[in-house]
């Protein structure tokens, strides 16, 4: 079936992304469901810093290639062999097509799934292959073939994924608030309790107020942190941070010294020795950084954060001995979906889980690089691409 | 003069006391604390006596002069102590208390009894890092007083201490159901704000027990949890198991009345086993599967098999009470049907304190519903049986200024 999808030409170009158009709104030819696979027709999508860290070239992917991975969507058709979703379903979908057989899906660690990652890397699907082309092409040399991005490809009209990409969410929530579970939720919230595992009463620090560093302060709130700091270059998200629970919100600058600041924060601790836990949220080297600093001796500091591969982790390495420091990686926040998502989306309906409040704004396929632009200025939480008019 | 005969001999030594002050870091106490005062003596099973003249110089100073406060020590005015169901069944005469073939006495008489106890402090031994309480100050003290060497305190479990000084049981820490305490060197002092009133801070201690009780069970978000008995510790581990984000926290109680207290707390179902099969009741809520955290506190052999029934396989089942009588299950489910993790709760744990005093400035507890009789020191016998009948009160206090 013929599909309207946002094609990343290439990486790298510069901004403002609204001249440079990285992003190219195309008619592609999908092809149907496999046996293992579905057809979803996506509702809304959201933009992810991750997607952006694709068109930047600090998170590279074969190009070209259908982007877009945190979507709500739902099932059009499925495969013969799938019987965990069934046609009308609505689902989220997840940036990992975990495969089920392998060591880390056994032990119920689907995130570091080997298969999923390998296939995400190639920028194929589960099953090796692209189910996207293009309908024609002007040159010889112009590729055909585009790449899925994580499997899920969700900035397009319609997709087809693993039935591993999908999980089954309750029909009654509200499609816009539903397209942030499949990441900033999982990724932020699980990063706090599947990661960490904060006692309530810890101390926190957040730095970073992403789509995901928000969703990691409300599952803070949520677990019930009695000190929470965060920390961001943008005031109007550290206003929002402070009406949805954080106890400090503390302006970082780009000019000031990393030890002015890690001080400043520590004195908002008891005795000033550092919180507990400490999320990196940001994906980059200085955040990271500041978040070990603002750690205390004997803390846990947690990264979510998916820096260019040549940033490296400097810290004085004596301090993780002295200090007994423990630094954790967080991917998929630690979830298993198939678990998670739906726990996630009940806190919601409970109102222990405000994440409508992070969507900054909706937009359309047309303006999707203009959408970037904004992300990449660090002004928006959640902007959501919405794919059909005529749906909710 | 005649009040105070020895008055111009000890002008003198005064004077060398001061100088002797810059040598020997020893305060001078003021001399508004007497030599004697009013409290409660435990001289024995059923044998707590009301006493007009405590002499501060063998209980609080342990033979040494009143002037002589030690570098770390701390006096306090009392202003108002608890009675906990361990006082209660001490009084009563239960033998983890008063000992039997298996175990040895261990309460020490006469001692003053109250380990939940809050007060005003009136004098500091000298000592720098001690400086974090002031006269005047509004303090309470964990109820152990750690010994620092022994295998429990070396491995950070400070509150298992093996000689186990818990004030009012042991007489080198006597407690606080008198107008006087002293705190020795090695007590653990926590600064209660005074927008917290005498009447909200006496439930300190009860909730940090309640709040270890909750921390041992790992609560994640969106667990189901069930706190089972709706007493002072219970209502603690049901504020407290709150924080942690549950999707569901159910208490349970066989009294309606502490039913409605456990919703203040933050309960969102209640059940009473007297009238419903709550074991059926959680089942039919998990699909089946069972809650993910059961946290008992009743202290009944009922409430352990109920629990071990209605929890999921490996689910964490806390164990916080001290029992009358024994328990009988098939351990079975245990481990081969279950794989349980039973983890028992005893005080507080590392950080009980403070997190319970977090939650009474946050108003994230109804401490008003929960302390509900405040006596004066002659009234402790009624006391300790509105405590041990458990119907009218929830947590009993005795108010030492009444």
């Amino acid at each position: 079936m013929k599909v309207k999808a946002a094609v990343l030409q290439e990486m790298g170009r510069p901004t403002p992304y609204a001249k440079s158009k990285p992003i190219v709104i195309e008619e592609l030819e999908l092809a149907p469901p496999h046996d293992d696979e579905v057809l979803v027709k996506l509702l809304y999508a959201g933009l992810c810093h991750s997607d952006l860290s694709v068109i930047n070239a600090s998170r590279p992917r074969p190009t070209p290639m259908a982007m877009g991975h945190e979507a709500v969507g739902r099932i059009e058709q499925v495969g013969s062999n799938v019987d965990t979703v069934k046609v009308g379903d609505i689902v989220s979908c997840v940036f990992v097509p975990s495969c089920g057989t392998c060591d880390s899906c056994r032990t119920g660690r689907p995130a570091t799934c080997t298969t999923g990652a390998k296939a995400n890397g190639a920028g194929l699907l589960l099953c090796g292959q692209s189910h996207l082309s293009r309908t024609k092409v002007s040159s010889p040399n112009e590729p055909k073939m585009i790449h899925h991005l994580l499997g899920v490809a969700a900035f397009s009209t319609y997709s087809v994924m693993n039935k591993n990409s999908v999980v089954k969410i309750d029909p009654s929530i509200p499609p816009k608030y539903a397209a942030v579970f499949g990441c900033a939720v999982i990724t932020g919230v699980g990063a706090v309790v599947n990661t960490a595992k904060i006692e309530f009463g810890a101390s926190v620090a957040i730095v970073g107020l992403g789509g995901v560093g928000f969703c990691a302060l409300l599952g803070a709130v949520a677990a019930g942190a009695s000190n929470i700091i965060v920390v961001d270059l943008e005031a109007s998200k550290l206003e929002l941070a402070k009406k949805l629970g954080a106890s400090h919100a503390v302006q970082s600058k780009r000019d000031m010294s990393m030890d002015d600041l890690v001080q400043s924060i520590k004195q908002l601790t008891k005795n000033s020795r550092g919180v507990d836990y400490a999320f990196e949220m940001a994906g980059t080297g200085p955040t990271l950084q500041l978040a070990y600093g603002i750690t205390r001796p004997g803390g846990t500091t947690v990264t979510a954060g998916l820096p260019h591969p040549e940033t490296k982790f400097a810290v004085p390495q004596v301090t993780i001995t002295a200090e007994e420091r423990t630094v954790k990686g967080s991917y998929l926040g630690s979830c298993v979906p198939t678990r998670d998502i739906p726990r996630y989306v009940q806190l919601f309906q409970e109102g222990r889980l405000p994440v409508d409040k992070l969507v900054s704004g909706v937009i359309r396929l047309e303006e999707i690089n203009e959408g970037f632009d904004q992300l990449d200025q660090g002004k928006v939480v959640r902007l959501l691409l919405k794919l059909h008019e005529d749906e909710e | 003069m005649e009040r105070f005969p020895r008055l111009e001999r000890e002008n003198l030594r005064i004077v060398i006391v001061v100088v002797e002050v810059a040598w020997c870091d020893m305060a001078t106490v003021d001399k508004t604390i007497p030599d004697h005062f009013r409290g409660i003596l435990c001289r024995g099973v059923k044998n707590y006596t009301v006493e007009e003249e405590i002499a501060a110089k063998d209980t609080l100073f342990e033979g040494r002069e009143k002037e002589q406060l030690l570098p770390g020590e701390v006096l306090i005015r009392v202003t108002r102590c608890g009675i906990c169901a361990g006082d209660a069944k001490c009084w009563s005469g239960a033998p983890m208390f008063w000992g039997d073939e298996t175990r040895k006495p261990y309460v020490e008489t006469p001692v003053i009894p109250g380990h939940e106890f809050v007060g005003e402090v009136i004098a500091l031994g000298d000592k720098e890092d001690k400086s974090t309480v002031k006269v005047g100050d509004q303090v309470t003290a964990e109820q152990i007083v750690a010994c620092g060497n022994c295998l429990y305190c070396r491995k950070g479990l400070r509150w298992l201490c093996a000689p186990h000084d818990i004030f009012g049981y042991h007489r080198c820490v006597h407690g606080g159901m008198g107008q006087y305490m002293r705190f020795p060197e090695k007590s653990i002092i926590y600064n209660i704000p005074k927008k917290i009133s005498p009447s909200e801070a006496v439930y300190v201690e009860p909730l940090s027990c309640g709040v270890h009780g909750a921390q041992r069970g790992r609560i994640e978000l969106g667990d189901t949890v069930v706190v089972s008995g709706c007493g002072p510790i219970g209502l603690g581990m049901v504020a407290a198991a709150k924080l942690a984000g549950p999707s569901r926290l159910i208490a349970l109680d066989c009294m309606d009345s502490r039913l409605d207290i456990a919703r203040e707390c933050g309960a969102d179902i209640v059940l009473n086993p007297l009238k419903t099969n709550v074991v059926k009741d959680i089942q039919e809520l998990t699909d089946g599967y069972g809650c993910d955290v059961y946290l008992e506190a009743t202290g009944n052999p009922k409430s352990v098999e109920q629990g071990l029934y209605m929890i999921r396989k490996n689910g964490r089942f806390v164990e916080f009470s001290v029992f009358k009588d024994k328990t009988a299950v098939d351990w079975t489910i245990i481990g081969d049907t279950k794989e349980l993790d039973i983890l028992g709760a005893h005080c507080s744990g590392d950080n009980g304190y403070k997190v319970a005093i977090d939650m009474i400035l946050r108003r994230q507890i109804p401490v008003e519903r929960i302390v509900t009789h405040e006596l004066s020191l002659d009234n402790i016998i009624q006391g300790i049986q509105y405590v041990n009948e458990g119907k009218e009160s929830i947590k009993v206090a005795i108010d030492p200024t009444k």
